[in-house]
């Protein structure tokens, strides 16, 4: 009791500074937090880049631009048509649309995972996809199983067969039916993805949506759209063939990028990007660090005569380091807790102490390194 | 440099003794010898016959908080804190931890006539309380020497003569005094004198 006592006695006497200290921890820990999700997003975006890359060579990817006004509609007909002539000229092409306007009014879902919410009504993220968008993307159900053929050209008839991202998991199971309509079949696993339309560095994650097979996307509105498609060819001729066709359905503002000179460029763009973060973030953590040791150093100093009277009254060194590092080592820890609270995984979690523990030995060594220097009758001098 | 040269001296327990030197004489090293503070360069530093030369940094501060008591020149208070919490220290220290240190401060500070004064900041006191407080910090571990850094140096004459009447009790009580001083009254008043100039003594 008496410890502590004295321990907030010594925080509270000094609390406006301890406070700068907090705050400065606590952007560090945003910042090493934030370099980390953008390693994490890295890694996915190399990962999902080498999967499609090294699944069938060369990949080619056509989208229609996010900021075209066009709607890439077409009737039920063309959109068989259409798939058909591409299919003649390709073979296993893909097509998908994306899009947040799923309205499920009668089922209790986790508001997180609504898209917007418009007059009192949610809408949630859907994907309507044709075969072979599982392929691509090398995308596979922890539970249940993915649509089958006769499910993409037709339908079911009772039910429409529904796959929900992995974040749907814990609130539904395979067989549960969403608004007497939507029977899921089927739940991926954990950050299963696809590129976005851009092609930027972005990863679209499928975790907080619903997949429906493209045929419903023809049945609910009674026409099809069609934002990407995927394709895999070798000859340069299909390539402008499928320009053709694509232009002959009327879809405008279409580009088609080869995939492997596409991933070329967006690692480079994402190293770019990656390499300009982490510059900013390493002055802003040695900024920070930098102060905070200086100001450890600074309190330090101004509490030396108090120091060397806890030194006359029986203290060693040792109490005084340990009396310098508790309250770093508090407030540290008060700064992590947003940090470790996120953590998703016992690696993460322990990563995280690793991090708080390396933080604390930079923060601490050179101050106490120069404490341990001082001679006691040095400190008593002070006084004097 | 050498503060201190062939310094020879034994004290026996119980003693009340006296350091005196001009400025820069090695007064203050031979005390922060004595209390541990300082380490000899060479010789042999035996305390109730044990050589203590060689102890660790955690064995002396050990020694400093169970077998010597300090009182200096300026007091050595912590301006911030109360009378009570300035002579708490000692005890957070102690390897023996009282359950309520206010059961051990208050009679100390009732022997000194400041127990009035247990919970008002040591910057509100008079002198002569202040180095009554810091005296007080320096028994409360009850240790059997105490030693006092020019202990009346700061204080008028009436006061620092009161001051040297407690050390007077306090031996008489078996504590064995060594003070370091200017003041050839403040030395007549103890039992023995030890004359340091140029770190020798003669």
């Amino acid at each position: 009791m008496m410890v502590l006592s004295d321990f907030f006695d010594s925080i509270l006497k000094r609390k406006l500074r301890y406070f700068l200290f907090l705050v400065q921890m606590i952007l560090i820990f945003i910042i090493i937090q934030y370099s980390f999700n953008l390693v994490n997003e890295y890694r996915l975006f190399n990962n999902k880049l080498e999967e499609v890359s090294s699944k069938k060579n060369p990949v080619y990817y056509a989208f229609q631009s996010p900021d075209s006004e066009a709607i890439p509609e077409c009737s039920f007909e063309e959109y068989e048509n259409f798939k058909t002539e591409i299919n003649q000229t390709c073979g296993d092409t893909a097509f998908s649309f994306s899009s947040s306007d799923l309205h499920l009014k009668n089922t209790q879902i986790p508001t997180s995972l609504i898209a917007f919410s418009d007059h009192e009504e949610n809408y949630y993220p859907v994907n309507y996809i044709s075969e072979h968008f599982f392929d691509y993307y090398n995308i596979h159900a922890s539970k249940g199983r993915l649509f089958s053929q006769a499910e993409y050209e037709v339908g079911t008839a009772n039910f429409i067969p529904a796959i929900l991202g992995s974040s749907y998991a814990s609130s539904f199971q395979v067989g549960d039916i969403l608004d007497k309509k939507y029977k899921i079949i089927g739940i991926l696993a954990p950050n299963a993805s696809y590129l976005d339309r851009q092609l930027n560095s972005n990863i679209v994650k499928l975790d907080n949506q619903i997949i429906l097979p493209m045929v419903i996307n023809a049945k609910t509105w009674g026409g099809c759209y069609v934002n990407q498609l995927f394709f895999s060819t070798n000859q340069k001729d299909a390539i402008q063939n499928i320009e053709k066709i694509i232009q002959k359905y009327g879809f405008q503002d279409y580009s088609i990028r080869n995939m492997n000179t596409q991933i070329h460029r967006l690692r480079n763009y994402f190293w770019t990007e990656f390499s300009f973060m982490c510059v900013i973030f390493i002055t802003l953590f040695m900024l920070c660090i930098f102060s905070m040791i200086s100001m450890l150093q600074h309190l330090i100093e101004e509490q030396k005569t108090e120091f060397g009277i806890y030194m006359l009254c029986g203290a060693s060194k040792m109490d005084i380091c340990i009396k310098i590092s508790m309250p770093v080592l508090v407030i540290l820890f008060l700064a992590s807790i947003p940090s470790i609270a996120m953590c998703k995984s016992i690696y993460h979690y322990l990563f995280q102490i690793l991090i708080l523990l390396g933080i604390f030995v930079i923060l601490t060594f050179f101050p106490l390194n120069y404490w341990l220097k001082q001679p006691i009758s040095e400190l008593k001098k002070e006084r004097e | 440099m050498l503060a201190l040269n062939h310094v020879n001296i034994k004290i026996e327990t119980g003693e009340y003794v006296a350091i005196m030197g001009p400025s820069g004489a090695g007064k203050t090293t031979l005390l922060n010898i004595i209390g541990c503070l300082d380490n000899p360069t060479e010789g042999t530093y035996l305390l109730d016959g044990q050589d203590i030369s060689h102890y660790s940094e955690k064995q002396k501060a050990r020694l400093r908080s169970e077998k010597f008591g300090f009182v200096v020149q300026d007091f050595g208070l912590i301006s911030s804190m109360s009378v009570y919490k300035n002579v708490r220290i000692p005890l957070l220290y102690s390897s023996h931890k009282p359950s309520n240190s206010k059961n051990v401060i208050l009679p100390i500070l009732e022997q000194l006539d400041i127990s009035d004064k247990i919970d008002e900041n040591v910057n509100n006191l008079s002198g002569g309380q202040r180095q009554r407080a810091a005296i007080a910090r320096a028994l409360v571990n009850s240790p059997n020497i105490i030693l006092a850094d020019e202990p009346t140096g700061a204080l008028d004459q009436e006061t620092g003569k009161d001051v040297m009447n407690i050390f007077s009790k306090l031996n008489k009580q078996g504590k064995t005094i060594i003070l370091v001083t200017h003041d050839p009254n403040v030395a007549a008043m103890c039992h023995r004198t030890i004359h340091v100039v140029d770190g020798e003594i003669i």
